[in-house]
């Protein structure tokens, strides 16, 4: 996957729009494009969290122990999610295992870099809180409809 | 804590003078033996003009010898040029000495202050700013240094100079000494004076400017209101009064200088005019020579060189001995901790194992209170501190081992407090593994062995630098320890030598869990010359060995095939389907490889070098625009890939190079390319187009290269010493986007290393490798931090953001701890009740603070109020099995 086809993926998601494509080319050359095959896992539920992962290409699945011993895939992630930023952020081990389905591309960015831009990129900062507020909300708003 | 006497004297004068008071001394005797010299050459042009010009024909008695006319000017003349040249000579020496002079006082200024901020009390550190010491240290000390070392010469020797010079003056006649100093007062009065209103002036002129900016500011971002409220007027006015304001200013700072300048100048052709008329009165009047009024005019051309220095002297003087007070406030603090720092003696002196007791122990971590009445440890317990609001659970355990000082209540270990326990003994018998261990620049190794790193080397007597280093040091005041000695602490980590230390150290490693990224470590090393002529008798047998997992894992690996560029090889490699054999062409310093003349005749020939060129135009741009978007001392710069701060400071100036690059800006072109890998370094500069040109490349240069005794075929069996170990068993590079599953392969490679014996070799090699090039990642350093702490034996040891979880490797760490220190207290933060199994002493704290203590040994039971509790010690335990 070539430089301009990560970028045209950040450039894509909501997180980095505050950014302009110069700035969109630090944040990929920052991290290290990986790649996953099928069935391959990122990393395990309650395994320290140091960095965090974009979905370039492909797709990344999010797995839950169930009570017979095996697991169950809560969902699903594409191009242009990130996974893994509250372990980065909270400093908290990953709640989740997850698994590569099918050949999974990803721009991998260690936590203290993503500090590092986030305090250079400050508008990438208040646009994290954004995101972040929003999936609160998110929740908030799913489980007041359960809750009624 | 008692209060102490400064580190550092409260003044410039009396800092200089204290710690340099023989060389002050010595540079000023020879400052005053520089004086006759300089008013002998005076007097010898008086003398020429008098004497050997206007005296006449006829031989001159000189110390009883008959000299004619012309040898008699000739021989002042030479003496002349003499004494120019030994007064030069005093020169070159007071400057040397004040250049040495200054450089001593800096060192030993910016020692103390090191070392003053080395002895921050813990309750200041967290409020020290880092970047702010070292630009003191560096940037503003600096500044001082300089002005150090003329402190004192300086105005002797320039107003020993004037003196000379107007004594001079006043010798030859008195009215024109009077002449030549009367205007002095002025220039020393009133110019001072007009300064410092400019500079008030200059100071106003700013703030009325960023004024300006706010209202210029103000009005674009204002201009749909402005208009719709039709307050245009009102902000042109707004912005005119402020550029009014600034220009009125601008022409008060006009005013001044310029008087100044006019001031400066009339006085100094005032004099002169007043030599002319007083002194050629005198001359025609009979009442002074002519000789003598040349002499004054002369000596006058050279009074001003030293009036000048005096004058910018003063005005330093007042403004150094202000920074300089500046600089002491911020240090001379009343609670800085005792010195020496350092741990006195080695590992002897191990105090006998003890419990730890905490008393009435009280932590606050926001407005959280964590309190304990009693709890006592005894030698060989584990305690896990689990639970409470964030940050509660490290805090206490921070506090348990000493680390915080704790708001209330006493830590004792083996009956000393921790709280006033000798630098010494905390250093012997506690430690600590966090979540961000310090790494110091050096290698592997010396992170590893940080913690010993506490015995003063003995000096070698055979190092040849060692007298120098010895006596600069004892001139200024710095520690005379070798820097580069053997500093670790033997007997502390229980061992004889180096070799049972790197023992001691590779089993630690292997009990934390840190030999994979070891080896991952080694086998990314180059197998270097040493290696190549171990591994060559084998290296058939090895590949075959890792050909079965290299076959199973094949989509970690790139292959190399002639007939097309691989994406994870450098760009030289791929150019000539080569190594080079002894440089290091696959490294991120190619351009020694290119550099060697047989591969760089062969990258001409075949059309490489024009490859790299452009390719390195193409990099350079890329960064430069890359550069553009952070600052300069942003630390993103140093997170790019592959490429240093100092290739993108580069970049700047090769990306704009015109068609016809001069040989050197071709060859920084070409070295920027050459180490370049395009899945690695993710730059799109390998297109189609250069993919044709880099195949088109290689061929032309594959029949030369197959001959070429400098470089080692990518497919032959012959080892390339700058090729890594994983490269060269696998015969082929490791897909860089495929680094995570690397691992799987690894296991393959180590045996095959193992099984050629190579195994002590590969990792005393790792273990030298740069800690930065090493690419530790979080985990690993906070491993590394483990091992560092378990290298001491403590007896006490607190460790945070590691083997907290239940993973199986954490369950790992925490035995490996356990078994490691016997007799050792461990303190660990941990994050879930399931990690604390195995614990001898719960401390659950709930959301509110509460705390309860539990037996470890009985999950969910014998739970206890925060009171008295002895945790049953793994040797208890241990009898119990028995």
């Amino acid at each position: 996957m070539s430089l301009n086809d990560t970028v045209r993926v950040l450039s894509a998601m909501a997180l980095f729009s505050p950014l302009d494509e110069q700035r969109l080319r630090v944040v990929a050359l920052s991290g290290q494009p990986v790649t996953y095959e099928d069935g391959e896992r990122l990393w395990e539920k309650d395994d320290p969290g140091p960095y965090v992962v974009i979905v370039l290409e492909g797709t990344a699945e999010i797995l839950l122990p169930t009570n017979d011993g095996g697991e169950t895939a809560i969902t699903t992630l594409g191009p242009g999610e990130v996974v893994g930023e509250m372990a980065v952020l909270t400093g908290a081990r990953r709640s989740t295992a997850v698994a590569a389905r099918g050949t999974l591309r990803l721009l991998r960015l260690e936590g203290e870099v993503l500090i590092e831009l986030l305090t250079e990129f400050p508008a990438l900062a208040l646009q994290l809180c954004r995101v972040l507020a929003q999936r609160i909300e998110a929740t908030n708003a799913k489980l007041a409809v359960s809750g009624a | 804590m008692t209060t102490q006497r400064p580190p550092i004297e409260r003044s410039l004068s009396a800092f200089g003078w204290r710690h340099a008071r023989s060389r002050h001394t010595a540079l000023l005797i020879l400052t005053t033996l520089s004086f006759p010299l300089i008013y002998a050459s005076l007097e010898i042009p008086k003398i020429i003009v008098n004497e050997a010009i206007n005296g006449g024909p006829g031989p001159r008695d000189i110390f009883g010898q008959q000299v004619e006319q012309i040898p008699f000017l000739l021989l002042l003349s030479g003496s002349f040029l003499g004494l120019v040249i030994l007064i030069n000579g005093f020169k070159w020496l007071i400057n040397v000495g004040i250049g040495m002079l200054a450089e001593r006082l800096l060192r030993r200024l910016r020692y103390v202050m090191f070392e003053t901020l080395l002895r921050t009390p813990p309750k200041r550190l967290g409020a020290m700013r880092p970047r702010e010491s070292v630009h003191a240290i560096m940037g503003e000390a600096e500044q001082l240094g300089g002005f150090m070392g003329e402190l004192y010469v300086t105005p002797a020797f320039q107003g020993g100079q004037l003196l000379v010079l107007v004594t001079f003056i006043f010798v030859q006649d008195v009215w024109l000494g009077l002449a030549a100093i009367a205007l002095y007062p002025i220039q020393a009065v009133i110019v001072p004076v007009l300064q410092k209103k400019v500079i008030a002036l200059n100071r106003e002129r700013a703030r009325t400017a960023r004024a300006l900016a706010d209202r210029l500011g103000e009005g674009i971002v204002t201009i749909p209101e402005m208009r719709l409220n039709g307050t245009t007027g009102w902000h042109l006015a707004q912005v005119s009064g402020l550029l009014h304001t600034v220009t009125a200013i601008r022409r008060a700072i006009y005013e001044r200088k310029f008087t100044i300048k006019w001031i400066n100048n009339v006085l100094t052709q005032l004099t002169p005019f007043l030599f002319f008329s007083i002194g050629g009165t005198l001359v025609i009047q009979g009442d002074l020579d002519f000789g003598a009024l040349v002499a004054v005019l002369a000596a006058y051309k050279d009074l001003t060189p030293p009036w000048k220095a005096l004058l910018t002297y003063g005005q330093r003087w007042i403004d150094f001995s202000s920074r300089f007070r500046l600089l002491i406030d911020g240090l001379s603090q009343d609670d800085l901790m005792p010195k020496p720092l350092e741990v006195a003696a080695t590992g002897e002196a191990r105090a006998a194992p003890g419990p730890l007791v905490l008393e009435r122990l009280r932590v606050e971590v926001d407005r959280t209170r964590l309190e304990i009445a009693h709890l006592e440890i005894a030698p060989g317990s584990t305690i896990a501190i689990l639970g409470g609001p964030p940050g509660a659970a490290a805090a206490l355990m921070r506090a348990t081992v000493g680390l915080e000082a704790p708001a209330e209540g006493t830590v004792r270990l083996a009956g000393e407090d921790l709280a006033t326990a000798e630098t010494a003994m905390i250093a012997r018998e506690v430690a600590f593994a966090g979540p961000t261990p310090t790494l110091v620049a050096g290698t592997l190794r010396d992170n590893a062995t940080y913690t010993l790193m506490r015995r003063r080397p003995s000096d070698d007597p055979d190092s040849a630098n060692a007298p120098a280093r010895l006596s600069e040091a004892a001139l200024t005041g710095n520690a005379p320890d070798d820097p580069n000695g053997d500093w670790i602490d033997y007997i502390a980590a229980g061992v004889a030598d180096t070799a049972a230390l790197d023992r001691r150290l590779l089993s630690l490693i292997g009990a934390v869990g840190l030999d994979d990224t070891l080896w991952s470590v080694a086998l990314n090393r180059r197998v270097g010359p040493d290696g190549a002529a171990r591994l060559a008798p084998a290296i058939t047998a090895l590949r075959e060995s890792v050909a079965g997992a290299a076959e199973t894992h094949r989509e970690i690996i790139e292959p190399w095939v002639e007939t097309r560029v691989n994406s994870n090889a450098s760009l030289l490699s791929n150019l000539l389907y080569a190594i080079p054999r002894e440089g290091q062409g696959d490294a991120r310093d190619p351009a020694r490889a290119l550099d060697i003349p047989g591969i760089a005749a062969l990258l001409e020939e075949s059309g490489g070098r024009t490859v790299l060129e452009d390719a390195g135009r193409q990099i350079a741009r890329a960064l430069v625009d890359l550069a553009e978007a952070l600052g300069p001392t942003s630390p993103v710069l140093d997170r790019l890939g592959a490429f240093t701060r100092q290739d993108i400071a580069e970049a700047a100036a090769l990306a704009d190079l015109g068609p016809r690059p001069r040989k050197t800006e071709r060859q920084r072109l070409a070295a920027l390319a050459a180490g370049f890998v395009q899945t690695r370094d993710q730059l799109d500069i390998v297109d189609d187009a250069m993919v044709e040109r880099i195949l088109a490349a290689r061929a032309r240069a594959m029949p030369a290269m197959r001959r070429s005794p400098d470089l080692v075929a990518v497919d032959a069996e012959e080892i390339a010493p700058a090729r890594t170990i994983a490269n060269t068993l696998l015969a082929a590079p490791r897909r860089h986007d495929r680094r995570p599953a690397w691992s799987k392969l690894d296991t393959a490679l180590r045996e095959a290393v193992e099984g050629a014996g190579l195994d002590g070799h590969v990792l005393a090699v790792a273990l030298q490798t740069a800690i930065g090039e090493a690419g530790l990642d979080q985990m690993s350093q906070r491993r590394l931090g483990l091992v560092r702490a378990l290298l001491t034996r403590p007896r006490l040891i607190g460790v945070e953001g590691l083997a907290d979880g239940a993973t199986s490797a954490d369950r790992r760490i925490r035995a490996a701890i356990a078994a490691d220190l016997p007799e050792g207290i461990v303190v660990m933060a941990v994050q879930s009740e399931a990690a604390a199994d195995g614990a001898d002493v719960v401390i659950a704290i709930d959301e509110s603070g509460a705390i309860t203590l539990r037996d470890g040994s009985q999950p969910g039971g014998a739970e206890g109020a925060p009171g008295a509790l002895r945790g049953p010690s793994r040797s208890d335990a241990a009898e119990d099995e028995a």
